[in-house]
């Protein structure tokens, strides 16, 4: 297949355009992300070298594009391809296109499996604003057979079903063209993904189809049946997680020994949900002590090391490759972190080194350099850091295995149970097999671990952290474990395992009804629709939102952009990176939230005077105002990320009238500069606040005419309102947003928001609630952004509401006196 | 001072070309940085250093000219990171190809050398003189070297005279309107400032001319 090579200055840029395109094209395209330079402080540049690695990389018979950004990385691109020898050269283009549009677009066409040519004239036009000239007017209808269609898939004709659709359209020989009749456009060739995302087919559009006579039928009935599959929209949302069959027939090992063996119940957190009961079983996982023994020959020592490594890297190849579709594009990037730990310099030359200097064994010295950076790893205080611990010693067993001739780990169960691990690595996950596991549970561990992402996606349960007590539970005692609540019952009696199989049925059935409504609107029973958004705050996190069913992103947190480096972000970086998020949203808008950074974060390089009282402090939108060159650069990458999609800017934490004007002062001024600069932006695009400060809230009548949306963060207006640090487990009694008094105040917002005439929403914890929705929904609030996992559950339950109660409950529960008053009010509308 | 002439460029002398061109690079780190602010990114003094830090680190032993320069050309490649890499490695590249296997250079094939390196450098970037960029030094510098050395001079003359060519070159950029590189992007604002490439090309070729005097001392 064609290989794609993207040369950017920021590697993060690179390895993150390669995931969309990964995700993209459909099927797995060969794509290398070369970015940036070999120097951790100053990490944005590019290297030649890198580059020609790349290309060799993906290099096969049927060509090689490379892409580049600006300046040196074209050169850099040029250069590499200079370097390769006279044969390999051929085979290889650099391709004059916009990065980001370019690969994306080309990942796509390679996928549809068009040629050479074709990839390279999709991949320039990618970023054009309109239909290439070729494709302008030209008689479809002559010689040819239409036939008219209507689109029914929610997202209509965007990204993904668009590639569906050309990649069938590819298998025909001749001409295809496709015209979206709806809005009036010109007819475009079919096999363009370019052609068909310019025609800007949504939902419910017609569209006409034109073929040659020969192939006309075959084409309108491949095209019928994508309709029928609503063009894989409903294939891309997760299955729902099948049941998980009780083994009723399996035989009850006792449990050998009664004496150490625990009972009752376990309280862990909750990873992937459903119900499981079985026998126990027990799997080590952890680094076995080595006896360092001498050798006579340290060169061959160095040797067998070596061996041992490429060992590791084939077998993790080659599992992914069995593990076929279990596992997503997104999830596979974690193998590859493991493979680059296997040619990690600093860890193989220190390995190298020891074996000459000391003389002793392989696994002993591996054994001992893997302890140690999983001990420092483990030791530091970012828990996604502290997490790669784990993934660090899952390497280390995986190669200790080739260095022993030990024999895998892997749970090789003789009949089906539940998984006991001290830690689960994501080997571990990928080493199941799931008709035979019926759930995992583990001593430690946390949501943020590598492990923890790839078994959410299981179907079985899986609950971590439960403690040290499971190492006491005997082997084959029989467990039940309860991965909603994340609990584990050690030896249930027949009365919890009757309240299981209720719970299991109830959840099942919610739980298939919830994933088939993801992607659809949310509306109420009696119609009325209201906007479900997501909320983000990295760019790894796209792939979970754009399954998610969020119709956009409410809020994106920047403030990763800033944190665990030198220096603040550049426009160009920050550019990228909104960009990125653009061209993976296809089309849904992008809330971006400028930096809310407060004295409580890490951020040395801003050099902030340390603050009793962060959250009272220099913070948000008052240290923007304050610091106008770091407030420019961010606003200028979002503006200039406009010009590629719908996006949003919205200030946090605004406490008055003026700092909200100084904000969109700045705002028009940035405009201007970036007019100069002769750069595009939207200037019609959407600019909002936060209502997180009570003071905002209460003159909420006065800013509404200056913004064009608002959004509420209810953690911090409930923290403000309610006078109770979040953070302070005294006081947790008053953080509740369920206070009437934080309600009056969400209530006010949104009067005023529609008196106005602009849209309200919320993106705080509040807007996920099941309890809140239908409070929000009664006072009027638009839109509702929340952490992806939670929309598929929060649309079923919009369903089950009729908007006139909804009217009448929140009339009411202004009217209440406390949380617990509101909580019951709501509990009566359900129970009614 | 005794008037010995210099009539060959050993390996040691290149070798020494290249340790002086890391160490007054590291020096100049700060100011380099500098001139690259106003029209630049503010890298070019840590891409440059960081670039020749490699290429000593690497630099093979022995005698072979040739394969000394070709593989400070990979390094520059691989570790400036910005424009100046590829650009600086393909000088490398290309004036060193003619020279494999040799030891030592006379004044003829050093002049080669330097035009090879400056249309490579040309080729590389698609661009010409007096478009404010590294070229405003170096091609003046071949042009000068060749001259002098035709003159039936020495090569420390010759080297003298592509420094001088090189400094006044560099000089010239001031008043010039950046087309090339990031500089380019600011359009007339980039008048008035000293092209940060230009002045690492003068420091390179300042680096080479006083290796090969002292040598001759
Ligand atoms: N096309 C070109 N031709 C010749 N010289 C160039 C060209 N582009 C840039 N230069 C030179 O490179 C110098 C800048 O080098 P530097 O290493 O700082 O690259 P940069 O512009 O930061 O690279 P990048 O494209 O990665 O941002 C300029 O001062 C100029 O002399
Ligand atoms: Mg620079």
């Amino acid at each position: 297949m064609i290989g794609i090579v993207i040369v950017s200055h920021s590697r993060k840029l690179a390895e993150g355009l390669k995931e969309i395109a990964d995700v993209m094209s459909g099927q797995p395209v060969p794509v290398a992300a070369a970015g940036g330079v070999d120097d951790p402080e100053n990490p944005l540049g590019t290297d030649g070298v890198r580059v020609l690695d790349a290309i060799r990389e993906v290099m096969s018979d049927e060509g090689v594009l490379v892409f580049a950004d600006i300046g040196s990385a074209r050169l850099n691109a040029e250069m590499a391809i200079d370097l390769l020898e006279p044969e390999e050269q051929e085979k290889v283009h650099f391709c004059d296109a916009p990065l980001v549009e370019g690969v994306l677009a080309a990942a796509v066409q390679i996928g549809a499996g068009s040629p050479l040519q074709a990839v390279m004239g999709e991949a320039r036009q990618a970023a054009a604003q309109k239909p290439p000239a070729s494709e302008a007017p030209r008689d479809a209808q002559s010689g040819g057979v239409t036939r008219e269609f209507t689109i029914r898939n929610p997202m209509g004709l965007h990204a993904r079903p668009a590639a569906l659709l050309v990649t069938a359209m590819n298998a025909f020989s001749g001409e295809i063209r496709l015209a979206n009749l709806s809005k009036g456009r010109q007819p475009v060739n079919a096999k363009s993904i370019n052609g068909i995302m310019l025609s800007e087919v949504t939902a419910g559009d017609r569209i006409s189809l034109t073929a040659e006579p020969a192939e006309a039928e075959a084409v309108f009935a491949a095209f019928e049946e994508l309709i029928g599959k609503n063009f894989g929209d409903e294939a891309t949302a997760s299955p729902p997680a099948a049941p998980v069959e009780t083994p009723a027939a399996a035989p009850q090992t006792a449990p050998p020994s009664s004496s150490g063996t625990l009972s009752g119940t376990l309280e862990g957190i909750s990873i992937a949900s459903g119900f499981a009961l079985g026998p126990l079983h027990h799997v080590r996982n952890t680094l076995p002590e080595i006896e360092p023994v001498e050798v006579a020959d340290p060169a061959a020592e160095t040797e067998r090391f070596t061996r041992a490594l490429a060992d590791a890297e084939a077998e993790i190849t080659a599992s992914l490759a069995a593990a076929g579709q279990r596992i997503t594009a997104y999830d596979r990037k974690i193998f590859d972190a493991h493979i680059s730990y296997l040619h990690d310099p600093e860890i193989i030359g220190t390995v190298k080194r020891r074996i000459a200097d000391k003389g002793i064994c392989a696994e002993a010295v591996w054994r001992e350099v893997v302890a140690d950076l999983a001990g420092t790893y483990a030791a530091l205080e970012d828990p996604l850091l502290k997490a790669r611990a784990s993934d660090i010693i899952d390497v280390g067993l995986r190669v200790l295995r080739f260095l022993t001739g030990g024999e895998t780990a892997a749970a090789a169960v003789s009949e089906p149970s539940v998984l006991a691990f001290a830690d689960l690595r994501p080997s571990d996950v990928l080493a199941l097999d799931e008709s035979r596991i019926l759930g995992i549970c583990a001593m430690t561990g946390g949501k943020t671990s590598h492990a923890a992402i790839l078994a959410s996606a299981l179907s079985i349960p899986v609950v971590f952290a439960v403690g040290e007590q499971l190492a006491g539970v005997a082997e084959g005692t029989q467990v039940l474990l309860d991965g909603t609540a994340g609990r584990l019952t050690v030896a249930p009696d027949p009365a919890a395992i009757a309240t299981m199989k209720k719970d299991r049925k109830t959840w099942e059935d919610r739980r298939a009804r919830a994933e088939a409504l993801k992607t659809r609107p949310a509306q109420t029973s009696d119609g009325h629709e209201i906007r479900v958004a997501a909320n983000m705050a990295s760019v790894e996190e796209l792939g979970v939102v754009a399954t998610s069913g969020a119709q956009e992103v409410g809020l994106l947190r920047t403030e990763f952009l800033y944190m665990r480096r030198e220096a603040a972000p550049g426009e160009d970086e920050q550019y990228e990176v909104y960009r990125t998020l653009v061209a993976g949203l296809e089309g849904r808008p992008l809330t971006v939230r400028t930096a809310d950074i407060g004295g409580d974060k890490p951020v040395p390089y801003m050099d902030r005077p340390p603050e009793a009282n962060p959250n009272l402090g220099w913070r948000g939108l008052r240290y923007s105002l304050a610091v106008p060159e770091f407030f420019d650069v961010q606003l200028a990458a979002i503006l200039r990320a406009s010009a590629h999609g719908p996006v949003r800017i919205m200030f946090p934490l605004v406490s008055t009238l003026q700092e909200l004007r100084a904000a969109k002062e700045r705002v028009r001024a940035v405009m201007a500069t970036l007019r100069s600069r002769g750069l595009a932006f939207d200037d019609t695009l959407e600019i909002g606040m936060m209502i997180e400060v009570p003071a905002a809230a209460e003159m909420a009548d006065m800013l509404a005419p200056e913004v064009d949306f608002f959004s509420i963060g209810t953690n911090d207006l409930t923290q403000y309102v309610m006078a109770a640090d979040r953070a302070n487990a005294r006081v947790q009694d008053l953080f509740d947003p369920f206070n009437p008094a934080v309600l009056r105040m969400i209530a006010r917002s949104i009067e005023a928001a529609h008196a106005a005439d602009i849209w309200i929403g919320m993106c705080g914890a509040m807007a996920g609630s099941p309890i809140a929705a239908p409070i929000l929904l009664g006072l009027g609030l638009d839109e509702f952004s929340m952490t992806p996992s939670d929309i598929a559950e929060f649309k079923l339950t919009v369903r089950d509401l009729a908007l006139p109660d909804c009217r009448t409950l929140a009339a009411d529960v202004l009217k209440l006196s406390s949380a617990d008053a509101v909580r019951e009010r709501v509990a009566g509308l359900h129970g009614g | 001072m005794t008037e010995t002439l210099t009539t060959a460029v050993t390996a040691p002398m290149v070798r020494a070309w290249i340790e002086r061109s890391a160490k007054v690079l590291a020096d100049n780190r700060a100011y380099l940085t500098e001139l690259d602010a106003p029209i630049g990114d503010s890298d070019h003094g840590n891409n440059m250093d960081r670039g020749f830090k490699a290429a000593l680190e690497k630099l093979p032993e022995g005698d072979d000219i040739g394969a000394m320069l070709k593989s400070v050309a990979m390094s520059l490649i691989s570790k400036v990171g910005g424009a100046a890499g590829p650009l600086y490695g393909t000088m490398f590249l290309d004036g060193a190809k003619p020279l494999a296997g040799k030891t030592s250079l006379s004044a003829d094939e050093l002049a080669q050398f330097f035009d090879d390196a400056v249309a490579g450098v040309m080729k590389r970037g698609r661009s010409d003189v007096e478009m404010k960029t590294m070229l405003d030094a170096l091609a003046p510098a071949a042009r000068a070297f060749r001259e002098e050395a035709a003159k039936g001079s020495d090569i420390r003359a010759a080297l003298k005279a592509a420094a001088e060519a090189a400094r006044q070159g560099m000089e010239a950029t001031i008043p010039m309107q950046a087309q090339r590189g990031r500089a380019s992007y600011l359009g007339e604002r980039s008048i008035g400032h000293q092209d940060p490439g230009a002045t690492s090309s003068h420091l390179i070729l300042q680096a080479f001319s006083d290796v090969v005097e002292e040598a001759a001392q």
